[in-house]
Formats: structure tokens, C-alpha cells, sequence
């Protein structure tokens, strides 16, 4: 089943994953990953420049894997060009069949190998929910018409983890209200928040109108865990976590039963519609975690 | 405006733990000031708290230089670009 249709019809737990970052090379390169990663999710999210690294493009990444038969979610970041780029990035990704957008404001340029780069953030990434919306109604934020326009899924992402709970809550609602239908969540530790978030969008009927993924990270050690904790911005991994995994004889088992249980946590809160993978370890992990859950197209 | 990413609705994802901001560690994130801001309005009128969650449609770069109390007034500085949708039931003034 397509991701679109799981979106709308929510009929198993969805699962997503993130496809990994491409520096260069040749097609080939996107054709090993996906076949190693394709035939266990039921979607791949094609990055933007994360944590503020340049890498291959998301466009041309999401074209590539649309050729090879993929269902993609092409993500696109305020922080590296402006309303004018983003509209022809995601409209020719479209002529190519790439239907379905996340939208992010991205990590500021800090965050990254290129700190002196000029940031854009000519829109956000409410404002950016609305315009890709535009577009699949088959206009251009100007009012001029897209020629024989094709409707997107669009949607968006919202962090629970960082402050103020309240707004975030809010935020999500704003999202939606902008056209988003899915909310992939960011990645946290801290498992009360993201009971406190889903209540709130439970309420506030987030969740009956976009499917909501919260995210694991397949990490392999503590190490991984105390540089998310001290370097990535809206992380904050609890030193019990840490410890958990740093005082265990076998730390790759460790991490895994971390985000077993992190997702098996998810996936029982009212409202959770699946779950997002990215994936550090690049072993056979994707492939335990969706067995363990029967999540995915192998598994249904 | 001194969030250094420019943001126009609500705090980005990279708000640290203690609500200070992801790009300027030691500067409170301006959007959580703002909300506490709002929470602390008068319950009425009721749009005063309320409009903080309004979604804000792309700032209309060609005004920048202009003088704000001006645009203002004439309504310049509630345009919007004829493509934009917003969320119409939210928006209204």
C-alpha cells in the first residue's frame, strides 16, 4: 500500500526511514542504499541539506529513487534558498513524479561544516506547508497557474522535545491547518513529552486529520548518545539513557532494546500512526526493528 | 525581529532546554518570550492571546526600508501575494 494511501486510510502502522545522505558519486550509489533499505519500509524520506551539510541534492536523490520505483517523501528546508527556488524544486521534482513533501525550517547554518553561509529562511516552515498546498492546488504563491498540476501529500515536521510544550502542541495544529496531512515527529528521549504532545494533538484533532510518525535513531553506543545530547540543537538525551547503554557489556544490543522500547512506547499512544527510522548503525538493524514490530510491506 | 533565522511563526525545533535559542546559546528564544508574552495578555479581547498561533503569511521583502507605521496604516503591510491560501477562518482581523 502507498504511503499516500496509509496517510489517508491509517490502516496498519506506517514505517518510514530516512534515506541516507549521498555525496556525489553515480546513481549507482542511490541504487545499493534503496536496495538495502526499499524493501523494508513503506517509505524513504529524501534529506535537504541536514544538519546544515551540503550533500547530492534532495531533488535529484528523490528523482533518482522515484526511477528506481520508490515511494518518496522529498523533504525541503527554508535555510538555503528562497520562495522563487523552493516552488521550482518542488514543482519540477513533480514533472518527475516526486508527489509527496516534508517541509522543515531546517537547522540553522551554525549547525554545520559551512557556518559563514548566508541563511534564507525566506519562508518558514508553516509558511512553506501552505505554498507546496498552493501548488498542488495548482498555483504559484503569485497567483500564476501551474500548467496541469498534480496534487501532492504535503506535510511537515514538529518537535515535542524542545519548549514551549503548549506551542508546540499549537504549532502542530497550525500545520495542519496549513495543509499539512502527515507530521513526522523529531527524535527525542524523554518519553513523557511525547505523551504530553500526543494528548495535546489528540485534543486539539491534529491526529484526526494527518498521521503523526514520531522518529527512532538506530545508534550503536553511548558515544552516539552523548553527541546528540552535546551538539545537536532540540536534543536532550536524559543521562539514564545514557548510562543505560554505556554501563551494558554489549553495547549495540543495548541501543537496540533502547529503541525497541522507544517505539514500542510510540506506537501504544493514542494517535501515533507509525514510526520514522534514521538509521546510524547501517547493519541488519532496520530490518530486526521491522520484523520485531511486523511493520512495512515485507511484513504485510 | 531578532530571531536570527527570521522566523514568522513560532519558535523553530532547535529550542534548547532552557528555551534560549539554538543559534545564540546565551539569548532566550524571542518566540518563547513572545508566548509568554501573550499568555500574560488580558483575557479580553480574546483575539489578543490568541493571535500569536495565527499563521503569518512570507514577509513582503519590497517593503524593506519603508517606514512600518506607514504601511500600517494604508494596509501595505497586510498584502499578501494572490497565491497565497493561509488558513482563511484564523486570519481574520
Amino acid at each position: 500500500m502507498s504511503f499516500d494511501s496509509l496517510v489517508k486510510n491509517r490502516a496498519r502502522p506506517i514505517v518510514t526511514a530516512e534515506f541516507p545522505s549521498i555525496n556525489g558519486g553515480t546513481l549507482d550509489q542511490v541504487a545499493r542504499e534503496w536496495e538495502r533499505l526499499g524493501p523494508l519500509v513503506d517509505a524513504v524520506n529524501v534529506t535537504d541539506n541536514p544538519a546544515a551539510h551540503a550533500h547530492s541534492s534532495n531533488v535529484s536523490v528523490a528523482i533518482a529513487l522515484q526511477n528506481l520505483g520508490a515511494d518518496v517523501i522529498m523533504q525541503v528546508v527554508c535555510r538555503d534558498k528562497n520562495r522563487l527556488a523552493i516552488q521550482a524544486d518542488i514543482v519540477g521534482a513533480a514533472m518527475h513524479g516526486v508527489r509527496t513533501i516534508c517541509a522543515l525550517t531546517g537547522d540553522d547554518v551554525t549547525a554545520g561544516d559551512e557556518p559563514e553561509a548566508r541563511r534564507v529562511f525566506d519562508l518558514d516552515g508553516p509558511q512553506l506547508i501552505s505554498v507546496a498546498t498552493g501548488l498542488s492546488q495548482g498555483t504559484f504563491l503569485s497567483g500564476r497557474k501551474v500548467t496541469d498540476h498534480k496534487e501532492l501529500l504535503v506535510g511537515g515536521v514538529e518537535n515535542p522535545f524542545a519548549p514551549p510544550m503548549q506551542t508546540r502542541i499549537k504549532r502542530a495544529r497550525m500545520k495542519v491547518d496549513a495543509g499539512a496531512k502527515f507530521l513526522q515527529l523529531q527524535i527525542g528521549y524523554q518519553p513523557e513529552m511525547l505523551e504530553e504532545f500526543m494528548a495535546g494533538i489528540v485534543a486539539n484533532g491534529v491526529t484526526q486529520d494527518a498521521a503523526i510518525i514520531p522518529t527512532v535513531i538506530l545508534t550503536k553506543n553511548s558515544r552516539a548518545l552523548n553527541f546528540m545530547n552535546d551538539k545537536v540543537a532540540g536534543i536532550v538525551v536524559p543521562q539514564n539513557v545514557i548510562d543505560r547503554v554505556a554501563e551494558s557489556e554489549d553495547q549495540p544490543e543495548a541501543s537496540y532494546q533502547l529503541v525497541r522500547d522507544s517505539v514500542e512506547h510510540a506506537l501504544s499512544l493514542p494517535g501515533v500512526a507509525g514510526i520514522h527510522i534514521t538509521d546510524f548503525r547501517h547493519d541488519d538493524t532496520v530490518a530486526r526493528l521491522v520484523s520485531d514490530f511486523n511493520l512495512g510491506p515485507q511484513h504485510n | 525581529m531578532t530571531c536570527p533565522k527570521t522566523l514568522r511563526n513560532g519558535p523553530c525545533g532547535g529550542v534548547r532546554e532552557n528555551g534560549n535559542c539554538e543559534v545564540i546559546p546565551e539569548m532566550q528564544c524571542v518566540w518563547v518570550k513572545a508566548n509568554d508574552r501573550a499568555e500574560n495578555m488580558p483575557l479580553l479581547p480574546k483575539s489578543w492571546r490568541e493571535e500569536i498561533s495565527h499563521l503569518r503569511p512570507p514577509v513582503n521583502n519590497a517593503l524593506k526600508g519603508d517606514s512600518s507605521w506607514l504601511n500600517l496604516v494604508n494596509g501595505k503591510d497586510r498584502e499578501t501575494p494572490d497565491g497565497w491560501i493561509g488558513i482563511e477562518h484564523k486570519e481574520a482581523h
